[in-house]
């Protein structure tokens, strides 16, 4: 373990529901095509944890989420991939840097959260904007919106959001304090901790989370509460679900021989 | 872990929303879709000499039929994916390794805005 610090964020919106133009292609097309077919669901796992071998893998994860906690097959899906696939790997560094005495700085990225937009890779516009580039017809593309509502949020990233935000990444960066420039009076970001939260049930979450996001008083004034995406309930699950699968793999293939990357054999079917 | 694994060079990181799915290429499906991939290229041997001279906009064509192809039944249809050597573990058993032997190991993965359409 050798870092000093470590900045760990993920947006509000992973995967948008409802399948729209806001970017739901991480929802696999037949669910959305067919959003009450129990069958493209159980598609869709088998897709992702292939085989005989795995059934009872499916199973767990099937009755983890049911159907009837959620909208339709859409929503489901969306929430098992989100879990899986994005927010708990967040969890897992964060809980295993805090545990080596790391110190941990935690986002929930939830800029105009209010438009669905704090979709994946939404946070780039920020951290890499600036007075010479024009945010407008990104901005257009991710938040759907357009007119004075846009003018406002291009005003909104470019002036108030991009500037803090490169300001914390880049004292983390040179100081390992993201903090480093920021002013006494000026909103701090916390370092993250985990403790039990009212979300949890039994569980953890992660607390001190900086959330940058469209209200009335500032991009940057709340980092109250425990992540609500992260609990302990949640991602427990789905790192026992990866010990599981790994085990399978390691009986499937036996011993792997030593990889030699000049010697990798393709495919020769083709 | 390999054994040629050394000290990072940088002492911070930042993770955003670093995104990995649960691929450990058990049916091969990994393969086929590299070698899918490559045959869409031009490659039709899917090997790497091939692929590293062949023309930049064969390569974005290939990535973007792969992606309306692929995408439509999974989540993302590249990625790391466990091989048991290279790649030993799933993302998640991995960023839980506490002991002593713990690296700094950082996979990028680039996702075009494109790539999301």
């Amino acid at each position: 373990m050798t870092l000093d610090t470590i900045a760990v964020s993920h947006v509000d919106l992973e995967v948008p529901y409802p399948s729209s133009s806001n970017g739901s292609s991480f929802i696999p097309l037949p669910i959305r095509q067919n959003s009450s077919s129990e069958e493209k669901f159980q598609d869709f796992l088998n897709e992702v944890f292939t085989g005989s071998a795995y059934v009872e893998i499916r199973k767990q994860i099937s009755q983890r989420y049911p159907l009837a906690a959620y909208l339709d097959q859409v929503a489901r899906a969306a929430a098992v991939i989100r879990d899986s696939s994005f927010t708990c790997n967040t969890r897992y560094i964060i809980d295993t840097y805090l545990s080596a005495g790391t110190k941990v700085y935690a986002m929930d990225y939830a800029l105009f959260s209010q438009y669905n937009a704090s979709t994946h890779a939404s946070d780039l516009l920020p951290d890499f904007s600036s007075p010479a580039a024009n945010s407008r017809p990104v901005l257009e593309c991710i938040a759907k919106v357009t007119g004075i509502k846009l003018t406002a949020a291009v005003w909104y990233v470019q002036s108030r959001t991009a500037p803090r935000m490169q300001q914390y990444f880049t004292d983390h960066a040179i100081w390992s304090d993201p903090n480093h420039n920021i002013g006494w009076s000026e909103y701090h970001w916390r370092a993250a901790k985990t403790e039990q939260c009212e979300q949890c049930s039994e569980g953890t979450g992660v607390w001190n989370l900086l959330k940058p996001e469209d209200n009335v008083l500032s991009v940057w004034s709340n980092n109250a509460g425990a992540d609500s995406q992260t609990p302990s309930r949640v991602c427990d699950f789905w790192s026992s679900i990866a010990k599981q699968v790994i085990k399978l793999y390691n009986q499937d293939v036996g011993d792997v021989e030593e990889l030699n990357l000049d010697q990798l054999v393709f495919n020769e079917e083709l | 872990m390999p054994q040629n694994v050394k000290e990072p060079l940088f002492k911070r990181a930042i993770l955003q929303s670093p995104a990995y799915q649960f691929l450990s290429n058990r049916t091969g499906d990994s393969n086929d879709t590299y070698t899918q991939f490559a045959k869409n290229a031009g490659c039709a041997n899917a090997d790497m000499a091939c692929l590293q001279s062949a023309d930049t906009e064969a390569l974005q064509k290939s990535s973007q039929d792969l992606y309306q192809k692929e995408a439509c039944k999974g989540i993302m249809p590249v990625g790391p994916s466990v091989d048991g050597n290279l790649v030993p573990t799933l993302a998640p058993n991995r960023f839980q390794k506490t002991s002593g032997e713990q690296h700094c190991t950082l996979l990028f993965v680039e996702l075009s805005a494109n790539t999301r359409q």
